[in-house]
């Protein structure tokens, strides 16, 4: 049957980024204990106050335990396993692109990224990048350009150096350390990542971007991003990782502040690509990542849009804290499982501000033996007068050996607040397909017609020069494998 | 000090203090309880409702326990004037002589006319490890078990609870079985009272096994007092192509938590649930409901109603299981409540979990007000602002009563609401 053949084709197309090159690399050694942290903290000159802020968090999550509420089923980690850090080794710092080892940039060259600021200055789009590979920030383009405006978006070490008040203030306000077992993981270990900051009353004229990769074995990429958005702000900013194809499973512990003023509004875009391991499930990375906005300022707005697609467990719920009045929070989510992959994601709104608004949007789609859950938290505090939230959630099932599965929390303690949630699940339906055939489409192409019409709302919402990547992502994972 | 503390120790002396009977499966009860213990907030299940309200209060069971100063004159004023079989339960003990058997071929059979052996098939047939059904089997005390025989009409069954705490706090620990034979019908009704200024605590077990084509029908009234703490598991076992209805109304009460688990063993089944709760006060009640899909074909709607006054808290998980053999099923799952005060909370999750390809599945829940908008249609009508309050709530809760059989039922629920509004 035709409907088999291009299951049987796209099962065992393999993962397109997995491939992984020499770098030579310096790296911690394996395990974690205090003198870990005090390499990596030593390895990027980090002052006094932030080692002692991660000796803290490790303190912490030394006394917690994993969770195990979601509905996942993993081997467990062995967190002495790991390598904490590892960088690509250059001999100092470069100070610009030039410097640059070539074979890093033939790396983003190779994912599609490229580094080389000319080539985007006369081409249409305009992104700025920071790349990460493994621990740490290997580039970040336009600084100038941006630096011009009064905006910092830099790797988070340099930050660390340059911008320590900043620094100092919100990190760890959003998420603080102890907020959860990864998190705190994350605090003690974190390597790298992006910081942003964009001044009052300023529009950012691109779209920000941080490139996420891990390429060496046995190492787990912990990365941390923080953007603030003063007063009148607005940022865009996009998210994107692969990982080469490996036989062990890798750990990737995020995390993500935003911090957002009033009448600041920040975008923040996911198209989430990690080894999802192989037909059989073997290898892949795990992500557990925590993202959490707050929404301090009134009228004020954080909008989360994400493509999930990878990782052999995804453990992640982008979250909105909606302080201020009048403030308002998005989350529009495409989740795609197929083999044996498995996510357990969603979001949580917390509604504390008056007249706050949340929009939540998810749509999972099984295939294979995987899983896929949702779980999701609306919680409406006491003062929030007039909050509103609208949820859904929509499932499709390809195939009948995987599940889709929706854990819905809606906690409400004002009587002023209205709350809808609606979810179906369902597979394709036969009336459907017939409906396009009899208009001359064949059966492949309607289904992919009604998984991309299934998955439109979301995608919609991704900037213009993620919705291509992921579009092709959706397409490459999904299309004819329902019949 | 016998306490229903946190640990199963403080329960123990009222435990070892029971008659010999039913030795066997009161000490596996309470084996598994003590292993257990009292769910707490850490417990997922358990996360909205705070059995240790109960507990922290340290109340004293030590006299009393089981006894009551009701008697039968009072236990029959409160009959409903129907026809069928009237059975009367204080604090957790089927009386036979107060009850009232109707006509028709019903097969009743106390639990201590029955043999162990029989007994032991009925308790082990439902429920698992929770701590309320470790607690009843632990504390088992004389309970009925109904068989209602192949293509057997069978008149309606009403079951009357009596839970007295006229001279101390009191404890009560029902169970209740339920077996329709093929092609059987029956409706039960379950009615607690409270009475006495004392606490009461009570653990119910039901069990129904409805069988091939069978239809059965339970309808639950909760209209209980303010220091009344019940934990209520209703476990259903469904056979091919029956029919199952469910009605729950829980009135007052100071913490009611709902337990109902249906599972459909056979192709063709049918499983109704529909509950309405209407709380003002402190009264806390948590509806927790699975409908486990095992078998291909299968219908399950369920619909609660809930209406949230003063400092209310009410509680809403439903869950939905649609196992992978479970293709072509169709289940779908609501949860509406309105808000009526800022100082009460509603906590809801409906939940899915599908692991079947070839289904129709949908839940919803809403949470809001009344709609401004047609209240002032009606007070532009020149209706009182309370009257179109009481009208538009009226209508919300009237959708979960369509499906009781019974008038007088039905007649009772709304009067109950429509007083409780003010009209």
């Amino acid at each position: 049957m035709a409907d088999e053949q291009i299951l049987e084709e796209f099962t065992s197309k393999e993962y397109e980024h997995g491939w992984s090159v020499d770098f030579e690399a310096d790296e911690a050694p394996k395990g974690l204990n205090e003198g870990t942290i005090q390499f990596i903290s030593a390895k990027k000159n980090e002052p006094a106050w932030l080692l002692e802020w991660r000796l803290k968090a490790f303190k912490v999550w030394k006394g917690m335990k994993e969770p195990n509420w979601a509905n996942l089923g993993y081997l467990p980690i062995d967190y002495q396993d790991i390598i904490y850090y590892s960088a690509p080794k250059q001999e100092n710092k470069p100070k610009s692109l030039n410097e640059v080892d070539p074979e890093l940039l033939k790396t983003f060259e190779r994912l599609g990224i490229s580094l080389t600021e000319q080539e985007r200055l006369t081409g249409v789009t305009t992104v700025a990048v920071d790349a990460v590979i493994d621990s740490v920030s290997v580039a970040t383009t336009f600084k100038e350009t941006l630096g011009e405006l009064g905006i910092i978006f830099c790797s988070f070490s340099e930050a660390v150096e340059n911008h320590p008040d900043l620094i100092k203030k919100y990190l760890g306000s959003v998420v603080p350390a102890k907020d959860n077992y990864f998190s705190a993981l994350n605090s003690a270990v974190f390597s790298d990542g992006s910081f942003c900051y964009i001044p009052e009353g300023v529009r950012c004229p691109m779209e920000l971007s941080t490139y996420f990769r891990i390429n060496a074995a046995n190492t787990g990429q912990f990365e941390r991003t923080l953007i603030v958005a003063e007063d009148e702000s607005f940022v865009s900013y996009l998210e994107g990782c692969t990982a080469p194809m490996r036989d062990e499973n890798q750990l990737h512990a995020a995390v993500v502040e935003i911090y957002a003023a009033k009448g600041a509004e920040v975008k923040y875009s996911t198209v989430q690509n990690w080894y999802p391991g192989d037909k059989d499930g073997k290898g892949g990375i795990y992500n557990f990542v925590t993202k959490r906005g707050i929404c301090a300022g009134d009228h004020s707005k954080i909008s989360w849009t994400q493509v999930e697609t990878g990782s052999a467990v995804t453990w992640k719920y982008p979250s909105c804290i909606l302080k201020g009045d009048n403030s308002m929070g998005e989350f529009y989510s495409v989740a795609v499982t197929n083999n044996y992959q498995q996510a357990d994601t969603g979001t949580k709104m917390i509604h504390i501000g008056k007249n706050t608004r949340s929009r939540i949007v998810s749509k999972g789609i099984s295939a294979g033996k995987s899983q896929n859950s949702y779980r999701g938290q609306v919680q409406v505090m006491k003062r929030a007068e007039n909050a509103r939230n609208f949820s859904q959630c929509d499932s499709l099932l390809m195939g009948d050996q995987c599940g889709a599965h929706t854990f819905p929390y809606i906690d409400v303690e004002n009587k002023s607040a209205h709350i809808e949630h609606e979810a179906t699940t369902s597979k394709i339906g036969e009336d459907q397909i017939f409906y396009c055939q009899q208009r001359g489409i064949d059966e492949e192409s309607a289904v992919a017609l009604i998984v991309n019409g299934f998955a439109k709302e979301v995608m919609n919402k991704l900037p213009m020069e993620f919705a291509v990547e992921a579009q092709k992502l959706l397409a490459m994972t999904l299309e004819g494998s329902v019949g | 000090m016998v306490t229903l503390n946190h640990s199963a120790e403080a329960l123990r002396p009222l435990f070892e203090s029971q008659d010999g009977k039913f030795e066997k499966i009161r000490n596996a009860g309470w084996a598994s309880f003590e292993k257990t213990g009292w769910p707490t907030r850490r417990d997922e299940e358990y996360k909205f409702t705070a059995l240790d309200a109960i507990f922290k209060r340290n109340v004293d069971f030590s006299d009393g326990g089981f006894t009551y100063s009701i008697d039968k004159d009072y236990a029959h004023s409160k009959f409903y004037s129907e026809d069928g079989h009237h059975l009367v339960f204080v604090n957790g003990n089927y009386i036979e002589s107060w009850s009232s058997i109707g006509e028709g071929k019903l097969s009743l059979s106390a639990f201590d006319k029955l043999n162990s052996e029989n007994l032991a098939t009925i308790v082990n047939q439902f429920g698992d490890d929770r701590a309320s059904v470790a607690i009843n089997h632990a504390f088992l005390s004389n309970g009925i078990s109904i068989k209602v025989g192949k293509s057997v009409d069978s008149l309606p069954v009403f079951i009357y609870h009596f839970r007295d705490a006229s001279e101390s706090t009191t404890l009560s620990f029902p169970y209740i079985h339920v077996q329709a034979e093929e092609n059987a019908q029956i409706c039960l009704y379950e009615k607690s009272f409270s009475s006495g200024t004392h606490l009461h605590f009570a653990s119910h077990m039901t069990g129904i096994e409805v069988g091939r084509n069978a239809n059965v029908q339970f309808t639950k009234i909760q209209g209980l007092e303010k220091r009344d703490y019940t934990l209520d598991n209703l476990f259903v076992k469904q056979h091919e192509s029956s029919h199952f209805f469910a009605n729950t109304f829980s009135l007052s009460g100071s913490l009611i938590r709902n337990n109902t688990d249906i599972s459909l063993d056979g192709q063709h089944c049918e499983a109704n649930m529909y509950g309405l709760y209407f709380l003002d006060g402190h009264s806390h009640v948590d509806n927790h409901t699975v409908v486990d899909h095992r078998f291909p074909n299968c219908d399950s709607n369920e619909l609660y109603k809930g209406i949230v006054d003063e400092h209310a808290a009410a509680v809403f998980n439903g869950k939905i299981f649609v196992r992978q053999a479970a293709q072509k099923t169709n289940a779908f799952q609501s949860n509406n409540n309105v808000s009526l005060s800022d100082t009460a909370t509603i906590h809801t999750k409906p939940q899915l979990e599908i692991w079947a390809d070839d289904v129709k599945c949908s839940h919803g829940c809403t949470i809001g007000q009344l709609d401004s908008e047609a209240l002032f249609y009606l007070e532009s009508r020149g209706i009182k602002p309370d009257m179109a309050k009481a009208m538009l709530l009226g209508a919300f809760a009237q959708e979960s009563l369509d499906h009781v059989n019974l008038d007088i039922i039905k007649d009772e629920v709304s009067a109950h609401i429509h007083n409780r509004l003010g009209v």
